[in-house]
């Protein structure tokens, strides 16, 4: 059986639709951000939505001192076409996501029913396929593409294994299970 | 392929295939005619396509077999396996980068303001630089095939006579020659030649010197091409014993995603555990009481019943036994589909502890499904752990 974690109702929003996020976390930009439902931030979360649009899915669980920051590329624009300049790119973040501690998220896309570990630095550009896992201190180099499926690591990350067809399934459980059991001091 | 037993949490709840092996309950696959769950061992795989990691071009399996099994567009950096972009420079040359130790091919002179020319480039300078070798590489080993083959044929007749001579002075009786054959003598020629050989060419190999003297050595540096990128492949899955298709993936051209057309899960056609409460019957702490969780997540209605496994099979595992298993059927009747509740059922289990410091243990499940059109049953055992004394 899953753990009950137990927090503060003082430190904690909870909106109508479900998203609990914490007091110490740092949150900008919110005009341009958009969250589905029934996701949790925890403390020291750092998420910039004055840059770029973000736009996240349902059951979202971002552990502590974590970074969403969307990437950028260079380029021209009709302000200024001879000097290169600095265009920020959306951040889409697919549904039933898990986000472990003190990572760095600079990515594109992340798709449905992946998860991050701890200490993972994900670069510019990048985009991550559904199903897929990403080990723990692991950096993806910028613009790697992460096919569905797969399981990447090491630094730099690499192709390592592919996951079984039940990793829907399971990280599906897992998410729903831990927003049941993340419950309010009595 | 990545197993989920070695992130998952305590308690858990494995099932227990036929080749001994455990594996979680969402991991295992079922084959209805076997009426088994299997695990991925037992299945046997067949590629259905390849496909690019990094473009996502899918090549199907009779189209990949004429060409090689890389990828047309994509090339990998020599020196940290990273995947290449495109650069275009201040002079509109297009070449390729590495996004992470900077690697480009503006070093080698493999630039073009066409960028189509690029691949021409690098697939001629592969040509180039390889075919050389390769060419040198076979004249050797032709020539020193021919050498052996020439020594052997010589020297056999010689030798045979050699090895005649001395079996007859190791052995005073002429009669002994009648006890080997013409195929044990062949044999003891051909170690002695091959030790020959050995010396004269250096090729000790079970001191793993191999000194490469005849081949020519690389006088010009490295020129560090990109390599192109290998293809993965997409596989069905099919059951061993009967050969039946337990996943397969749909044919879709011009699409990067994957469906599957069959899927056949354990999870899809047997009820599913959980472990809940833990906790000692007895003061003396010789009893634990386990109450065990099931939900009936499939779309049919299941009757199953619990039986013990036996006693051969609970000491050669080390399993605890249980006490308290529920010897008649139940039925599961899964009517709150709309409504999206599952049902479930509980019952306890009590397990009788003595010199023993893991609490594990196991018993069997058989399942009747009743499907709308066929009724169909499974059997398998299921191991739950809870942990360590």
């Amino acid at each position: 059986m899953d753990a009950i974690i137990q927090y503060d109702k003082s430190e904690f929003h909870e909106t109508s639709s479900g998203i609990k996020i914490s007091k110490k976390s740092f949150i900008k930009g919110t005009e341009q951000i958009n969250v589905s439902g029934r996701c949790i931030f925890f403390n020291d979360v750092i998420l910039r939505g004055d840059l770029a649009k973000v736009s996240i899915g349902k059951y979202l669980v971002v552990h502590e001192k974590v970074t969403l920051k969307p990437s950028y590329s260079y380029g021209y624009t009709k302000e200024s076409p001879t000097k290169k300049v600095i265009k920020f790119l959306p951040l889409m973040i697919s549904d039933y996501v898990e986000i472990d501690s003190s990572s760095i998220i600079q990515a594109t896309k992340i798709g449905t029913c992946t998860s991050i570990g701890k200490n993972c630095c994900i670069s510019h550009r990048c985009i991550i396929g559904e199903n897929s896992i990403i080990l723990d201190d692991s950096i993806l180099p910028p613009d790697t593409v992460v096919p569905a499926n797969s399981v990447y690591g090491g630094r730099p990350a690499v192709y390592i294994a592919e996951t079984p067809e039940s990793t829907a399934i399971i990280q599906k459980q897992k998410l729903i299970n831990f927003y049941k059991n993340f419950v309010p001091k009595s | 392929m990545f197993q989920f037993k070695k992130i998952a949490k305590l308690p858990l709840i494995l099932i227990l295939c036929e080749c001994g092996r455990e594996f979680l309950q969402e991991e295992m696959y079922c084959c209805l005619s076997c009426q088994n769950s299997i695990c991925r061992y037992c299945t046997s795989n067949e590629i259905f396509c390849y496909y690019c990691r990094s473009c996502g071009d899918v090549q199907i399996t009779s189209e990949a077999s004429n060409l090689t099994i890389s990828c047309s567009s994509c090339f990998e950096c020599p020196i940290c396996k990273n995947v290449l972009r495109r650069q275009v420079d201040t002079e509109k040359n297009y070449g390729f980068i590495c996004s992470y130790c900077f690697y480009t091919t503006r070093t080698i002179g493999v630039t073009d303001p066409n960028f189509q020319q690029v691949y021409a480039k690098i697939n001629n300078a592969y040509k180039n630089e390889y075919e050389a070798e390769y060419k040198d590489f076979q004249e050797q080993y032709n020539r020193i095939k021919s050498i052996e083959n020439n020594n052997l044929i010589i020297k056999k007749q010689q030798k045979n006579k050699h090895v005649l001579k001395s079996l007859t002075q190791s052995c005073p009786k002429s009669d002994a020659l009648t006890h080997y054959s013409n195929s044990e003598i062949e044999k003891i020629a051909k170690e002695k030649n091959l030790k020959v050989i050995f010396q004269r060419y250096n090729l000790d190999l079970n001191n793993k010197q191999v000194q490469l003297q005849d081949f020519n050595p690389i006088q010009q540096p490295p020129t560090q091409l990109p390599i192109p990128l290998g293809l993965l492949s997409r596989k069905n899955r099919k059951c061993r014993k009967c050969q039946k298709l337990i996943f397969t993936l749909q044919s879709e051209k011009n699409s990067k995603k994957f469906a599957y057309s069959v899927q056949n899960l354990h999870y899809d056609y047997a009820p599913y555990f959980q472990v809940g409460k833990v906790s000692y019957v007895n003061k003396e702490r010789t009893e634990l009481s386990v109450i065990i969780q099931m939900f009936n997540k499939t779309k049919n209605a299941i009757e199953y019943s619990f039986t013990q496994l036996d006693s051969q099979t609970l000491e050669q595992y080390k399993l605890l036994t249980v006490k308290n298993l529920p010897s008649p059927t139940f039925t599961f009747n899964n009517d709150n589909i709309e409504n999206d509740v599952q049902q479930y059922q509980k019952f306890e289990a009590i397990l009788i502890i003595k010199d023993a410091t893991k609490i594990q243990f196991a018993f069997c499940v058989s399942a009747k499904i009743k499907m709308p059109m066929d009724q169909q049953q499974l059997n398998y055992n299921v191991n739950v752990y809870i942990g360590t004394l």
